[in-house]
C-alpha cells in the first residue's frame, strides 16, 4: 500500500487518489514523492489514457501539505554539502511537478494529457502546489475547506513551486496576501481570487474533472504560451515597478525586518519575474534552499508547529483524569482578571469575577461586553452570542459565591501580604478539590503558596496582556505543586484554546526572563548607539 | 599639476516638465546639440578642440539611452574625432561631468572639455529607467530603502525643520530666482531654445511662481505623507533605520521641493594652455572637487560630507567660501547644509534655486555651477561652492575661484 494509488477507467481517465497511511489528511513525505512521479510516468505513456485527475482519498479535504516534521529534519539529511543536497532535491520535486504541467506536450506545446486536480476540502502547502502544477483545479463546494499557502507562518515559504507558479498565475499584488501572510479562503473566495479554478457541488467532484478532462481542453499554462506578461507586470514594468518598491517596504515595516523566510520569497519572486519559467522554478529552489539552511526556519517549525501543536493537544500533562475546568472563580476584576473571565467566559465556562466593592467587579464584566460589542460591529459576533457570554459571568463580591468552583485565578495586586489575604479568604470558601491558581508575574509560587493549607493543589498561571489576545500562558509549578493542579492547569488553557507551557518556579518564570534582559540591554545600548549618529 | 579652468558655461531656460511644457516638443537630442554648439559657436571651437564631451544624464533609457553624449556629439557641429561619455550620479550627473573633466585636465588627459549633462523630464520620465535598489528585496530592505520625499523628510525630522522653515526657504527661493531674471543676471549663459528655421521656442525659465507666498504654500497638502503613513508604510522602514524618531514630520511638498522640468546645461573646461590655442580667457579655477557616499535611507543629506571634503583637501574653511549653490532638491537639504555650517542663507542660493527654477536631474550640477560663477563675477566675489545631494546616498562639490 503506497501513499499514491492509480485506477485507469475504461473511458480513458487515470484517477490517482492521494491517501497517506495512517493519517486523517495528507501529507507529502519524501517517499511519496517518486511514487507519484511513477504513476504520472505510467499514465502519459499509456496510449488508452486520455487524462489523468488527481484526487484524495480522505473524506473531506485534499492535503494538509507538507509533513513538517519531515522538513524540519531535511538538512540533517541531505548529506554532507547539505546546501547542495537540498537544493538537488528540491530541483527534483520541481522536475516531477514540471512534468505534471507539460503532461508530455512537445516544446511547441502540441500533444499532452490533460490532468485535473480535484479538491474534496482543504489544501494547504504542498497541497495546493501539486493542484497549481495541474492545467484545472476543481475544488468541491465545502464550506469549512481552506485553501492556501500557510508556509511563511512557520518561517518558510512555498518551495516547490507555489511561489513561482500563483505570482505568475494572478500577478505579484494578488499573491502577496496568500504567500506573504498565509491567508486561506474557502473554496467559493478561492476561485475569485483566481486560485482555484472552478468550484462544484461535492457530490459531482470527481465526475466534473473527467468530463473536463475528456473535453479535449488546451492545457497549456499561460506561462508556457508565447509573450505571456505576468499580471499586474513585473519589477521594470511601470505598474509592477510600485508593487516591488511597495512590497519589500510593507514586509519590512510588518516583521521589523527579523524575519528571513519573507525576504527570500520576496527575493525569489523578483528575480523570478525577470526570467523564463524553469529559471524562475531554479531560482526559487535557491532561495528555498538559503531558507532551509538558515537555523530560522527550523526553529520556527519546531516552536510554532511541531512543539505547540504538540503542547496544545497536552504534551507534558501529568496522567491525571480530566481536569477540564466547569466552574471558574476570578479573583480581582483589573485589566487581568476581567480579560480571564472573558475567554474563560468565551469558552462555555461559568465565571465568578470577585472584587472588592461592586462598582469595580461590573467594571470588569463590562470589558467583556465592550469586546463582544467590538466583535458584533466586525461580524465576529452576534448578539446573542453576547448574551450568552456576559450570562455567564457573576460579578459580585460575595466571596460565597465561589462555592462550587473547581479553579480560582487570584489577579489581584502584586503583593504578596494582598495576595495571601486574598487566597486565604478565597479557599475559605472554596471545595477542599479546589486547585488554586494565582496569575503573578513576577512572585515566587512556592511562597505564594504558603497562604493555601494545600501547597499540592496551589499553582501559577501566568497570563499575558491583552488576555484576549496573547496565546501564551505559563503554568509554573511551586515545589510542592502536585500533579492534579498541573493537568488542571493544562486542561483549562486547552479549554480556552491558548498555548501553555510548563515552568518551574525560577526567578521571573520563562517569558519574563527572556524579555527583561533584552530591554534591559536595549536600554543601555541606546545611548551609545545615539552618539554614534 | 595643472591647473583646469572654466572658460565658458551655458544653458537652456528650464520648460516646465509635462505635456503642456513649453520644451515637450524638444527631443533630448536637440536640447543637448544646441547647448554643444553653443559653445562651440561662442568659444570659436573648430575641429578635434575638445578631448571629449561628458555629458550626465540621469534616466539613461530611450531617446536618452545609448550613450547620448556620443549621439549628441554626431548631431552636432562638433567634429566626429570627438567621442563623447555619458555618466550617471542621478542628480550631481552635471557637476560630476565638469569635476571628472577638471580632473582629466589636471591630470593631463587632454587639455579641453565639454561637460554638462541634460534631462528632459517631460519626455522621459524619472525612474523608468528602474532601479534595482528601489526593487530587488536583498537590496531595498538591507540597505532600507525609502523614496526621496521620504528621506527629505527623515531630515526635516531628525534635524529640526519645520514646515513653516521649508516654506519659508521656497517663498525665498521664488523672490530671488524672479529679482534674478529682472535684473537680467542669468544672461550671460541663457542660451534660447531655437526650433529647426531658428524660431525661438523658450527663452526663459517657465517654472517659476514668483507670485509664491507663505499662505498659497500653507494650502499645500504634504506629498509624501500617504506613502510613509499608509501605503505602504514607507514611515516604518525609516524608524527602522533611525529608530529614535518617534514619527516622520512630512513637511514637503510640491511647493518647497524642487520642480520637475526640461533643460540641459555645457560647461568648456580647459588647461592654460587651451585657452591661449583658442584664444579665450580663464572665467574662473576649479579649485577642487570632491564626491561621498552616505547613508541611502537619508539619502539626502551628502552636500555636508562632501563640502568637508572638498574643503579637507582645498585647505579651506567654510569662511572662505563667499558664495554657495546648494541644489534645492528639497527645502530641508539646503536647511541642512546651513545649520551644518552655521551659513546664513544671504551667501546660499542668492537667485534662487531648483524650487523656483527647476531640477532637470542631469544638467542642474552644470547649471548651478554657471550661475555660481556669474553671480560671483556680478558681485566681484572670489570663491564659490556648489553641491548636489545625491539619491541612493551621495554627494559631490566643486569649488571654484577666479583668476
Amino acid at each position: 500500500m503506497t501513499d499514491f494509488t492509480m485506477e485507469k477507467g475504461a473511458d480513458g481517465v487515470a484517477v490517482i487518489t492521494w491517501d497517506t497511511r495512517g493519517k486523517s489528511m495528507n501529507v507529502m513525505t519524501m517517499e511519496a514523492w517518486p511514487v507519484l512521479d511513477g504513476l504520472i510516468d505510467d499514465a502519459l505513456s499509456d496510449d488508452a489514457v486520455r487524462g489523468i485527475v488527481i484526487t484524495s482519498g480522505k473524506a473531506g479535504s485534499f492535503a494538509g501539505g507538507m509533513d513538517l516534521n519531515v522538513i524540519a529534519r531535511m538538512k540533517e539529511g541531505a548529506g554532507d554539502d547539505p546546501a547542495r543536497g537540498l537544493f538537488e532535491g528540491l530541483m527534483a520535486t520541481h522536475a516531477i511537478l514540471r512534468k505534471i504541467e507539460r503532461a508530455g506536450m512537445d516544446d511547441r506545446n502540441r500533444g499532452g494529457k490533460p490532468i485535473a486536480a480535484a479538491l474534496p476540502g482543504t489544501a494547504l502547502g504542498i497541497g495546493l502546489e501539486l493542484p497549481l502544477a495541474c492545467h484545472r483545479i476543481f475544488a468541491a463546494d465545502n464550506a469549512s475547506a481552506r485553501i492556501g499557502l500557510p508556509e511563511i507562518m512557520v518561517g518558510i515559504f512555498p518551495g516547490m513551486g507555489g511561489t513561482t507558479r500563483l505570482v505568475r498565475k494572478m500577478g505579484a499584488m494578488a499573491a502577496a496576501p496568500l504567500l506573504l501572510e498565509g491567508k486561506l479562503s474557502d473554496p467559493q473566495k478561492a476561485k475569485s481570487a483566481g486560485v482555484v479554478d472552478e468550484v462544484v457541488p461535492a457530490g459531482e467532484l470527481l465526475d466534473r474533472a473527467r468530463e473536463w478532462v475528456l473535453s479535449e481542453p488546451r492545457i497549456v499554462k499561460p506561462w508556457d504560451e508565447r509573450g505571456y506578461r505576468m499580471p499586474g507586470g513585473a519589477p521594470y514594468h511601470p505598474a509592477g515597478f510600485m508593487t516591488f518598491v511597495g512590497a519589500s517596504a510593507m514586509v519590512q515595516g510588518r516583521t521589523q525586518g527579523a524575519f528571513p523566510a519573507p525576504k527570500a520569497l520576496l527575493s525569489a519572486v523578483y528575480e523570478g519575474a525577470l526570467v523564463p519559467f524553469d529559471t524562475a522554478l531554479r531560482i526559487e529552489a535557491r532561495w528555498f534552499t538559503n531558507i532551509l539552511m538558515n537555523p530560522s526556519s527550523s526553529a520556527m517549525i519546531r516552536s510554532l508547529f511541531i512543539s505547540k501543536e504538540a503542547l496544545e493537544k497536552g504534551a507534558n500533562r501529568p496522567d491525571a483524569p480530566d481536569q477540564r475546568v466547569r466552574k471558574l472563580g476570578v479573583l480581582g476584576a483589573g485589566m487581568m482578571g476581567a480579560g480571564i473571565a472573558l475567554v474563560a467566559a468565551q469558552a462555555g465556562i461559568e465565571v465568578v469575577l470577585i472584587d472588592q466593592n461592586q462598582e469595580a467587579a461590573e467594571r470588569g464584566r463590562s470589558h467583556a461586553a465592550d469586546y463582544m460589542d467590538e466583535g458584533i460591529k466586525r461580524g465576529k459576533a452576534t448578539e446573542e452570542l453576547k448574551a450568552e457570554v456576559l450570562g455567564r459571568i457573576n460579578a459580585t463580591t460575595d466571596l460565597a459565591a465561589l462555592k462550587g468552583c473547581d479553579l480560582i485565578v487570584e489577579a489581584v495586586f502584586e503583593d504578596m501580604t494582598v495576595k495571601a489575604e486574598a487566597t486565604k479568604a478565597a479557599l475559605a470558601q472554596a471545595g477542599a478539590d479546589c486547585i488554586f491558581a494565582t496569575n503573578t508575574s513576577t512572585l515566587p509560587i512556592s511562597d505564594l503558596a504558603r497562604a493555601s493549607d494545600k501547597p499540592d493543589q496551589f499553582i501559577g498561571i501566568h497570563f499575558f496582556s491583552p488576555v484576549e489576545r496573547m496565546m501564551l500562558v505559563e503554568i509554573i509549578k511551586g515545589r510542592e505543586t502536585g500533579p492534579r493542579a498541573v493537568a488542571k492547569a493544562l486542561d483549562f488553557v486547552r479549554q480556552i484554546r491558548k498555548t501553555p507551557i510548563v515552568v518551574n518556579d525560577a526567578r521571573f518564570f520563562y517569558a519574563n526572563r527572556c524579555i527583561i534582559p533584552i530591554s534591559t540591554r536595549g536600554y543601555a545600548w541606546w545611548p551609545r548607539a545615539w552618539r554614534r549618529r | 599639476m595643472t591647473d583646469a579652468f572654466i572658460y565658458d558655461a551655458v544653458r537652456t531656460p528650464r520648460g516646465r516638465g509635462r505635456k503642456d511644457g513649453a520644451l515637450h516638443e524638444v527631443t533630448s537630442l536637440a536640447l543637448s546639440v544646441g547647448v554643444l554648439n553653443a559653445l562651440k559657436e561662442r568659444n570659436g571651437l573648430e575641429g578635434h578642440a575638445v578631448e571629449d564631451v561628458i555629458w550626465g544624464n540621469a534616466t539613461q533609457v530611450g531617446e536618452q539611452g545609448g550613450c547620448l553624449a556620443r549621439t549628441a556629439v554626431l548631431a552636432s557641429d562638433l567634429d566626429e574625432a570627438i567621442p563623447g561619455l555619458a555618466i550617471n550620479r542621478f542628480c550631481a550627473s552635471g557637476l560630476e561631468a565638469v569635476n571628472l573633466a577638471a580632473n582629466q585636465v589636471r591630470g593631463g588627459a587632454g587639455e579641453g572639455y565639454i561637460a554638462g549633462g541634460v534631462e528632459m523630464m517631460g519626455r522621459v520620465a524619472m525612474g523608468s529607467d528602474g532601479a534595482a535598489i528601489a526593487v530587488d528585496p536583498s537590496v531595498a530592505m538591507k540597505h532600507y530603502f525609502v523614496p526621496q520625499g521620504i528621506s527629505a523628510d527623515i531630515i526635516a525630522t531628525q534635524y529640526g525643520f519645520s514646515r513653516e522653515d521649508a516654506d519659508a526657504l521656497a517663498v525665498q527661493s521664488q523672490r530671488r530666482a524672479a529679482k534674478a531674471w529682472e535684473e537680467g543676471r542669468f544672461a550671460r549663459s541663457i542660451i534660447p531654445v531655437r526650433d529647426v528655421n531658428g524660431l525661438v521656442i523658450l527663452d526663459r525659465d517657465e517654472h517659476m511662481r514668483p507670485e509664491t507666498d507663505m499662505q498659497s504654500l500653507g494650502a499645500l497638502k504634504p506629498s509624501f505623507k500617504d506613502m510613509g503613513e499608509v501605503m505602504p508604510g514607507f514611515d516604518a522602514v525609516a524608524k527602522l533605520k533611525y529608530p529614535h524618531l518617534e514619527r516622520i514630520e512630512h513637511i514637503h511638498h510640491a511647493g518647497n521641493s524642487s520642480g520637475i522640468v526640461d533643460g540641459a546645461a555645457g560647461v568648456l573646461v580647459g588647461s592654460k594652455a587651451f585657452g591661449e590655442t583658442w584664444g579665450l580667457t580663464p572665467r574662473a579655477r576649479i579649485r577642487q572637487t570632491a564626491r561621498i557616499g552616505t547613508d541611502p535611507t537619508i539619502m539626502l543629506t551628502g552636500p555636508v560630507p562632501a563640502t568637508q571634503r572638498a574643503l579637507a583637501d582645498a585647505g579651506m574653511e567654510i569662511a572662505d567660501i563667499d558664495l554657495f549653490e546648494v541644489n534645492e532638491a528639497f527645502s530641508a537639504v539646503v536647511l541642512r547644509f546651513c545649520q551644518a555650517f552655521e551659513v546664513d542663507q544671504a551667501r546660499v542660493n542668492v537667485n534662487g534655486g531648483a524650487i523656483a527654477l527647476g531640477h532637470p536631474l542631469g544638467a542642474t550640477g552644470a547649471m548651478i555651477l554657471g550661475t555660481l560663477l556669474d553671480e560671483m563675477e556680478r558681485a566681484d566675489k572670489a570663491t564659490g561652492l556648489a553641491t548636489l545631494c545625491v539619491a541612493s546616498g551621495m554627494g559631490a562639490a566643486t569649488i571654484i575661484e577666479r583668476v
